[in-house]
């Protein structure tokens, strides 16, 4: 009798240590969950913001330089500052944010070269 | 003595098989919680590379020429057009929208009427319009999402 005394406990603590050990994995499962899907609208983020940031640059580059055009959505928002005319260059930085936050996806520098064409 | 005994063994088996139950609800609920997330994301990514990826070919195809035609006429089976000179190789790239796809197709310069249905088949979208937004401008919206090409751009 005294034998078979001690079997349920074992089972009792062989269950506990168990699920201890599958919890403390759950939870590291679980966050990485939440992290893939943090990864995941990041990368969502910035490549929408690589194609409006690419826009801008294409209208600045179709304006010689002249044309700055913002786009805003996706719940994106961008920013564009003329740097500057080095060496007859106008020199624009393209900043696209995202709004929930205000945290800066991406960051483009464009400039335009100014080509002097001869006419034949 | 004998039914304490017998009482405490069968607690002690309904609270084993409880926990067992409890764990084995939670590793039903982790996996379920995996698969919902994994799945949402290779969707999410799978979506974006649909858009995205259009959007980037016609980009860098279109940067890639000095010059591009718009064409609207019913020569073209009054489908709008793209229409790329390949000076250097005599070859003429028309891109449009036919038929749920975006589709390209090369003509010598002698063929003289495209074949609309000969075009290969690149991307399935739903829709794909061109429009000359600027002097050497042009935008491509394709599924509502637009994207700008610095391209000289005339029109046949």
């Amino acid at each position: 009798m005294s034998d078979n005394k001690p079997a349920p406990n074992l089972l009792f603590l062989e269950l506990i240590i168990v699920i201890a050990v599958f919890s403390f994995a759950a939870a590291i499962c679980v966050s990485m969950f939440v992290q893939a899907r943090s990864d995941s609208a990041q990368s969502r983020d910035l490549t929408n913001a690589v194609i409006m940031a690419q826009n801008a640059a294409e209208i600045f580059k179709a304006g010689g330089g002249q044309t700055l055009q913002e786009f805003n959505e996706n719940g994106l928002a961008m920013q564009i500052q003329e740097s500057g005319h080095a060496a007859n260059t106008p020199t624009a930085t393209i900043q696209v944010y995202r709004e929930s936050d205000n945290e800066l996806i991406y960051q483009l520098t464009v400039a335009v070269a100014r080509e002097e064409r001869t006419h034949e | 003595m004998r039914k304490g005994n017998f009482d405490s063994g069968a607690f002690g088996f309904v609270l084993n098989l409880a926990l067992f139950t409890v764990f084995a609800l939670c590793l039903m609920l982790v996996l379920l919680v995996g698969a919902a997330a994994f799945e949402e994301i290779s969707q999410e990514s799978q979506k974006r590379f649909d858009e995205r990826t259009p959007l980037l070919y016609m980009a860098n195809r279109l940067s890639a020429f000095e010059q591009v035609q718009i064409i609207d006429s019913d020569a073209f089976g009054g489908i709008t057009a793209l229409k790329i000179v390949d000076n250097d190789n005599f070859i003429d790239i028309y891109i449009y929208f036919c038929g749920s796809y975006i589709r390209e197709y090369y003509c010598l310069g002698f063929d003289a009427v495209p074949q609309l249905e000969m075009g290969m088949e690149l991307f399935p979208v739903q829709s794909m319009a061109f429009e000359q937004a600027g002097q050497s401008l042009i935008r491509v919206t394709i599924n509502g999402k637009e994207v700008y090409a610095n391209v000289e751009v005339c029109y046949e």
